[in-house]
This record gives structure tokens, sequence and C-alpha cells, in this order.
């Protein structure tokens, strides 16, 4: 049976990572089930119907996708603060991406912004999302 | 960090104790998908629906 139809007109989910332990490295976030352990926030205009069917489509597409999103956050601004301190900007390259990627930390938090923008048919969702993503590895 | 950081091993040591900030905005997530959703999974659907 199909449920009400609407639109997802740029509307922003941010899922929210805190002090994730245990040696979780960057590229293993993908594999978390992201709904478990972030703390999801949503428009307040939104009705429990429309979060539970913008849940399902950031579930699955994290799924899908995440590794791929995560690899390319480190060709954003990336920083690096050494143990005493000084900080540094990182000039990134493909075996370093590599690295930091497989590399365990010691805590990891994290905010992705999440934009969805389409419409739901009742049974689907046909549409697209951008995110945005700022992290902080500890090593 | 030195010339030859560029090996596994040389970057656990630069690493050690270190911290890395990322920030990144307007990465695409997914393109032009289409999604099919489980609906028996979701809560009853609003009286009135309307457009977000």
């Amino acid at each position: 049976m199909s449920g009400p139809t609407f639109e997802f007109d740029d509307e922003e989910f941010t899922l929210e990572i805190r002090d994730l332990g245990g040696g979780w490295s960057l590229g293993q976030l993908g594999e978390l089930r992201i709904l478990d352990e972030a703390t999801l926030q949503f428009p307040s205009s939104f009705s429990d119907y429309e979060i539970g069917v913008a849940a399902q489509i950031i579930e699955m597409q994290w799924r899908l996708n995440a590794r791929f999103v995560l690899e390319q956050t480190l060709d954003a601004e990336v920083t690096y603060t050494d143990a005493d301190g000084a900080g540094m900007s990182l000039d990134m390259n493909n075996e370093l991406k590599v690295h930091i990627l497989e590399r365990p930390t010691m805590r990891l938090d994290g905010t992705f912004s999440i934009k969805l923008n389409g419409s739901f048919d009742g049974s689907s969702f046909d549409g697209s999302a951008t995110l945005g993503a700022g992290l902080t590895l500890q090593f | 960090m030195t010339d030859d950081s560029d090996t596994g091993e040389e970057n656990e040591d630069w690493l050690a104790g270190a911290e890395i900030g990322i920030s990144a905005a307007d990465l695409t997530f997914f393109d032009g998908q289409c999604i099919e959703i489980d609906t028996s999974r979701l809560p009853d659907p609003p009286d009135e629906p309307g457009i977000v």
C-alpha cells in the first residue's frame, strides 16, 4: 500500500557521532549502522512519517556510499595537530589518504549534514543528496 | 612530518597522539537515485499530508 506523497526541498538532516572509541577508523564509519550510532536531527516541521522515510534513505545510501564519501572528505580541508599542539595543513596524497582512512583512532567525533532533494511517491524516493562533514580524529 | 612520511610505518609515528580535523562541504552523497522505501517500517502517515 502506498503512503502519502511529498517533496524534499534541500531539507537538512544532521547526524552527530560523539566520542566513538574502540579503535574505529575513518573508513570503517561506512560499516556503521549509522542511525544506531549517530544522533539524527531533522527539521522540526517534519512528521514522524517523513522522518521515517528520510531515515531509511539515509540508512540505505550510507551503507552504499559512505566509504566513497569519506574518501572525498580527505580531498577537502584537512588540518593536522601534533601531540605537542603544533598545527598545520596536510598535503594529501593517495597513500596518506588510505593510511588515514585505515588507521584506528583513539576517538572519533563527527557531524554530517545531509540535504535531501527529490520526491517521495508513496513507495519510493527519487532524487539526490549532498553531504557536508566536520570530523575530528584523535590517534 | 618528514619527507619520507608517506610510508605506513612513518605515518604511524607522526600520527601517534596527533589530531586530524576535516571540514568538507557539498559532497555528492548520491545523485539521481530511485530508492524503494519499506513502508511497513514507517509509522502511520499524518491525516493531511502536505508538501514538506
